[in-house]
């Protein structure tokens, strides 16, 4: 296979771009759940395009592209999230992402579905970091055998955490409505 | 809010896609690869120029010496330079980041083996670094005994080279491996810490 193509997808450009259209909310929606910070997202996100453009050429069709996808960017993420630590501590993230909670629940002006949207995205980050993973991979559809392949956990252990984060989850909703 | 997963889909779906400037995205990511690929050649060429400098020198040395024992240093001296330029290439290919399309169980466990692989380099630092370069150095000291008959000359030149490679010997396998075995458990406690502690 040369550097620049994959034979089953055609060239590289022509790769990146598809997994852009069809994958770009996905990446958003990732960067979303690992970094409150807005400039530290841009950096995830645009950590996860090199990652996926440098991994383009060895894809092979072993998995599903969508797996193989969720793979690359999880894996850039917890590259980045590990570097970032051993910078400064992890406390830092939670204020951004109390702040972005509160600026929804004090924006009367706010869509619905905005509120309910930063309130999950809020709740989907105070989960541990294997949790909100799954939990993820789960929003965006990925079946239990394909979340297997992302993470390397058993359907089992996949479907344990999924019921205890869905519970964790309802709290922290429930209690953000409650001191509404 | 009802807290079902299809529920959770839909308002996790909401904001939709993105707008994104795909142009510039592929303009950006090309150029930080290129940037990316030439940082690392340079990096190989110059470990790859360091022992061929090595070579080079000590086969110039070989090429103007008159006795074959010192020739035989001379080469032995040359070739150790071609060997460890050869033997950090090959692990600067080792070294690079894990591939990111393994599963996130697999690919944590290979950040933590990259430290595993360097821990075991700094301890073998002895035979494919040291030893090849000692000898080469220790034979010609003994050539040159030979000629000149100056065993003081000779004495220093074994000692000398002998001290210092003794020092590198002993900063690699002791402070070398220890700073490494504090930051191989430092990561495998940050990955733990991470995965399962609450945000």
């Amino acid at each position: 296979m040369s550097d620049d193509s994959n034979p089953a997808n055609g060239s590289r450009e022509e790769t990146f771009r598809r997994l852009l259209r069809d994958f770009g909310a996905a990446i958003q929606r990732l960067a979303n759940s690992y970094e409150a910070d807005p400039a530290l997202r841009e950096d995830l996100i645009q950590e996860v395009y090199l990652a996926l453009w440098q991994s383009i050429p060895t894809f092979r069709a072993e998995s599903s592209e969508r797996t193989w996808l969720y793979r690359v960017a999880h894996n850039t993420a917890i590259s980045t999230i590990l570097s970032s630590n051993r910078r400064r501590h992890r406390e830092q993230i939670l204020p951004a992402g109390f702040e972005s909670a509160s600026k929804v629940e004090s924006a009367e002006r706010t869509l619905i579905r905005d509120e309910q949207h930063s309130a999950l995205l809020h709740a989907i980050r105070l989960l541990p970091l294997i949790d909100r993973r799954i939990v993820t991979l789960h929003l965006d559809s990925l079946s239990y055998a394909e979340i297997e392949q992302v993470t390397g956990l058993s359907q089992s252990a996949i479907a344990t955490r999924l019921t205890r984060a869905r519970a964790r989850i309802a709290a922290t909703i429930g209690t953000k409505e409650n001191r509404q | 809010m009802n807290e079902s997963y299809d529920e959770l889909r839909a308002i996790w779906s909401s904001p939709g896609a993105p707008s994104m400037d795909v142009d510039r995205i592929v303009r950006d990511v090309q150029q930080k690869s290129n940037e990316l690929k030439r940082m690392i050649r340079f990096r190989d060429w110059r470990e790859m120029a360091g022992g061929a400098l090595v070579a080079a020198i000590f086969l110039w040395f070989a090429s103007t010496a008159s006795d074959s024992l010192v020739r035989a240093g001379h080469l032995w001296t040359a070739a150790s330079g071609v060997w460890i330029a050869f033997y950090i290439r090959r692990y600067s290919l080792l070294r690079r980041d894990p591939p990111r399309d393994q599963s996130s169980s697999a690919y944590r466990q290979a950040l933590l083996d990259s430290y595993t692989r360097q821990i075991a380099l700094l301890k073998t630092v002895k035979y494919w670094y040291l030893l090849p370069l000692w000898l080469g150095l220790t034979g010609l000291a003994l050539a040159q005994w030979r000629i000149s008959g100056d065993w003081i000359a000779c004495l220093v030149s074994i000692a000398a080279p002998t001290l210092i490679f003794a020092l590198l010997w002993w900063l690699n396998e002791s402070p070398g491996v220890r700073y490494l075995q504090r930051k191989q458990v430092e990561l495998s406690s940050l990955i733990q810490s991470l995965e399962e502690k609450e945000g």
